[in-house]
């Protein structure tokens, strides 16, 4: 067994080249390819990590709309259910208020209507009563009822007072005097109608009779510029009057 | 088949330089895995096939492994153990190629390789050490032990270059008998055991450059 010191030297620098052959063409390329991979896989988990994060961060953003959405849904939800509240309670009030309206339209028409049948009975009644009156009236008006009527009338100028007896007189004096009754007067009760006048009135003026059958009983006495009424025919109108302005129903 | 098989054969010189057939072997074995390294890692891609895939795992495992033996980074380490386990696979592999001759059962070539690894041990000591803190290491833990210390560095590496040369040219030896006296068969099962032999001792040269490395950076306690 030799040792060779030329082939000990040829393979230490055969080893050592094929060191430096192998760094040069395995290990460094597969360094290389794992550095890279490593490299691609970082930057791969920092892209999905900004991915993620904007996915994340789009998921915020989207959670946000949609609670601002329901916010908002909410909120016009909560507007129009007040909106239609009011509206329902402004509808409720102006059907409360037009069937107020409609009701005391009605009551008014009823207040009226009643009103108009009790005037219209009231007219009935006060031209019934009137007209009864008038019919037992006429049944006990008979010719001497004149006579009382002439002591009203001797009375009444009797009481008048002087200033205006004076200046009834003042015209009286001008013309004739109109004595109109119910039935027609008798000689002897038109000499008595005259006699008992001109002691009240004087004598220079003349005095004429007449008859209306629809005073009733009584007289009406004209004069040049008055009328004197003492009948039932006008006793009954200013009745019907009082009537009218006093009794009417309310 | 007269010379001995632990004689070097010359095949040519060059100049006065004989070139013996371990050293044609070992141009020939860094032929081939510098033009198979060239071709696989050529058309590497960042989503790996098939052999790329195994490339990476045997480069990254070789890593791994220096790394866990060193206790720290080992990429600086990486060319020469890397190196080392490749071709003492290939080299202790090509004994059952017939008509070749491992490199390694020459006595030459684990020589290289365990002076290569010895320099290597200091070299490393004193690049991240220092000088005299790499040298103050042979005074630990007396200084009477410095002659001993120093004979174990040498020693050490003696019976690494042994142990491989020993191993593998029996080995190639042992099957060269088997199938000059047996038939086709026979030296299958002689076959394996030299590839096992080879894994083996590809193995445990490339831990032990790597443990004597380790111890002369201190990471590994002598």
């Amino acid at each position: 067994m030799n040792f060779s010191w030329w082939t000990f030297t040829l393979q230490a620098a055969n080893f050592l080249i094929l060191v430096w052959l192998l760094q040069r063409f395995l290990f460094k390329p597969v360094k290389t390819i794992v550095a890279r991979r490593k490299e691609e896989i970082s930057r791969a988990l920092t892209e999905a990590s900004a991915e993620k994060d904007g996915a994340e961060r789009l998921k915020q953003e989207v959670e946000a709309v949609r609670s601002q959405i329901g916010a908002e849904r909410r909120k016009m939800l909560d507007e129009a259910r007040a909106q239609l509240s009011a509206e329902g309670q402004k509808m409720l009030a102006d059907a409360r208020g037009e069937a107020k309206k409609i009701r005391d339209q009605a009551l008014k028409r009823l207040d009226e209507e009643r009103a108009a049948a009790g005037n219209e009975l009231f007219e009935r009644t006060v031209a019934l009563a009137t007209n009864l009156a008038e019919r037992l009236l006429r049944e006990l008006a008979v010719p001497s009822m004149e006579y009382p009527f002439l002591g009203r009338v001797t009375d009444y100028l009797d009481r008048l007072p002087a200033d205006e007896r004076a200046r009834l007189l003042s015209h009286v004096s001008a013309g004739a005097l109109l004595v109109t009754t119910a039935h027609p007067l008798s000689v002897k009760d038109q000499a008595e109608w005259r006699e008992q006048l001109a002691k009240r009135l004087g004598t220079n003026f003349s005095i004429k009779f007449s008859a209306d059958p629809a005073l009733i009983a009584g007289t009406i006495i004209t004069l040049p510029d008055a009328i004197l009424r003492f009948n039932w025919r006008d006793s009954l109108t200013s009745a019907l009057k009082e009537f009218h302005n006093n009794e009417r129903p309310r | 088949m007269n010379q001995s098989p632990l004689q070097a054969v010359v095949l040519f010189y060059v100049g006065f330089v004989p070139i013996t057939r371990t050293v044609v072997t070992t141009w020939g074995l860094m032929a081939a895995l510098t033009v198979g390294s060239w071709v696989a890692t050529r058309a590497f891609q960042v989503v790996a096939g098939g052999w790329q895939a195994v490339i990476e795992t045997v480069v990254l495992g070789i890593e791994e492994q220096t790394q866990a033996l060193l206790g720290r980074d080992a990429a600086p380490f990486l060319p020469l153990l890397g190196t080392l386990f490749i071709f003492l696979v290939v080299a202790n592999l090509s004994g059952i190629v017939p008509g070749l001759k491992a490199p390694t059962a020459s006595i030459e070539t684990p020589a290289a390789l365990s002076s290569i690894v010895f320099l290597s041990v200091h070299f490393y000591g004193i690049r991240f050490r220092g000088v005299a803190r790499h040298f103050a290491a042979f005074l630990k833990p007396n200084p009477v032990l410095l002659p001993l210390n120093v004979l174990s560095e040498i020693t050490r590496s003696f019976s690494l270059a042994v142990r491989l040369f020993g191993n593998i040219m029996s080995d190639d030896l042992v099957l060269a008998i088997v199938l000059a006296l047996a038939g086709l068969f026979v030296p299958i099962p002689f076959m394996a055991f030299a590839i096992l032999v080879g894994l083996v001792q590809a193995y445990i040269f490339s831990v032990l450059a790597a443990v004597y490395i380790g111890g002369g950076l201190g990471a590994i306690e002598k």
